[in-house]
């Protein structure tokens, strides 16, 4: 008994050293590569300690095979065939996916409520996080990626102080659908919260101009270690908790370091020109090389 | 110590661990590490194959999941891969001097 809840935990435990381990490694080029490949690694260790504690019934494999085949073989095909020229907007295309996920496992729960069945305000919470930042996440990146492509263009109104008014009742929106939320977990309030995050993360992204996208991308990627960690509230998942914090906090930094070196600051990035700032230097589009 | 307040303290831990993990990043390894970072929040696979373990075989849990893990696994696969492609550049080069910007 106890050997058999002990190995699951020691491997959780050897998956967040390697991870952490991974993330620094990343930061120094002799290192990097190899930290990448730590860092995947950590993710099997992870999954795998994941199904020792948790065993599938033979339909549950069947599902994870479904997920598994599509998620996987449609990312080894872009990975692959996608132009180096395109990488910010491959990461977000990944990113906005990363969040999406976690927005649909908050939705799972909250609409069939798993397991117990009782939900706290604990989770109500972790649900209302998990929900309205990865509907952010997802809806911001996809705007990012379509913005550095060329799709979509900067409409007019976006460059007004409209857009502040059009964000505000958005997140005043948000706000209602979260504190109406734990009255009826399956209800109106839930789609109500999960239209508006999405609409606020265009809101919020769509203003931004293509040398500042970057530096978006990577705060939407804070961001999606925020939604993981709110998932691993969902969820129960001490180890996704403390990998989506790490993440979170992690690209928060990196983003401030992007943000320095553009020599520009997070607020001018996120609030626009009007408030001043240096110009945009160039080619900060063009880091990955 | 519940369960929450046990919790919290991954949380609390996770995020100061997270701080303290970069300091300075050369500019070529932005864009890198951004990726990286971005693959190992793909890390929500372990919620999605939670909420397919947890489902009880209820149909509609077990296509949000499996739905979800797509699109978790997709973030996961493509981020390393990416990552590697992107870094894969500079061992080329010779690593002293990494990029030419």
């Amino acid at each position: 008994m106890a050997g058999l809840d002990l190995l699951p935990a020691l491997i959780d435990l050897g998956a967040v050293l390697l991870l952490a381990l991974g993330i620094k490694g990343l930061s120094k080029v002799s290192t990097a590569r190899s930290a990448n490949g730590l860092a995947a690694l950590a993710m099997g260790l992870a999954v795998l300690g994941l199904l020792i504690q948790q065993p599938l019934s033979p339909q549950a494999w069947l599902w994870v095979a479904i997920g598994t085949g599509l998620g996987g073989v449609l990312g080894l095909i872009t990975a692959q065939r996608v132009p180096m020229t395109a990488m910010p907007e491959t990461v977000a295309l990944f990113n906005g996916c990363g969040g999406m996920a976690s927005l649909l496992v908050a939705l799972g729960v909250a609409l069939f409520s798993p397991g117990e069945g009782s939900s706290g305000l604990v989770e109500q919470i972790s649900i209302v996080i998990s929900v309205f930042v990865g509907a952010i996440t997802f809806s911001g990146s996809i705007v990012a990626m379509g913005k550095l492509q060329g799709w979509i263009d900067t409409p007019g109104w976006t460059q007004s102080t409209m857009r502040h008014a059009v964000n505000i009742s958005l997140a005043v929106a948000c706000l209602a659908g979260a504190i109406a939320l734990p009255g009826d977990m399956a209800g109106a309030p839930l789609w109500v919260l999960v239209v508006a995050s999405s609409l606020l993360g265009i809101g919020v992204t769509l203003p931004i101009g293509g040398a500042d996208m970057p530096v978006v991308i990577s705060l939407l990627n804070s961001y999606s270690g925020v939604a993981a960690a709110a998932a691993g509230f969902v969820v129960g998942s001490q180890l996704l908790i403390v990998a989506g914090a790490m993440v979170g906090a992690a690209g928060l930094i990196l983003t401030q370091v992007m943000c320095t070196a553009m020599n520009r600051s997070l607020v001018s990035v996120l609030f626009g020109g009007a408030l001043g700032g240096a110009a945009p230097v160039g080619g900060g589009g063009e880091e990955a090389g | 110590m519940s369960a929450l307040t046990q919790a919290l303290w991954v949380l609390l831990l996770g995020s100061l661990l997270g701080l303290e993990l970069i300091g300075k990043v050369p500019p070529t390894l932005h864009t890198p590490l951004m990726s990286g970072a971005n693959a190992i929040s793909g890390i929500t696979v372990l919620a999605s194959l939670t909420l397919i373990a947890q489902a009880n075989d209820q149909l509609p849990l077990l296509v949000l999941g499996s739905l979800s893990l797509g699109f978790a696994l997709f973030n996961v696969v493509g981020g390393f891969l990416v990552t590697d492609r992107m870094l894969a550049m500079f061992s080329r080069k010779s690593p002293r001097t990494g990029g030419t910007r």
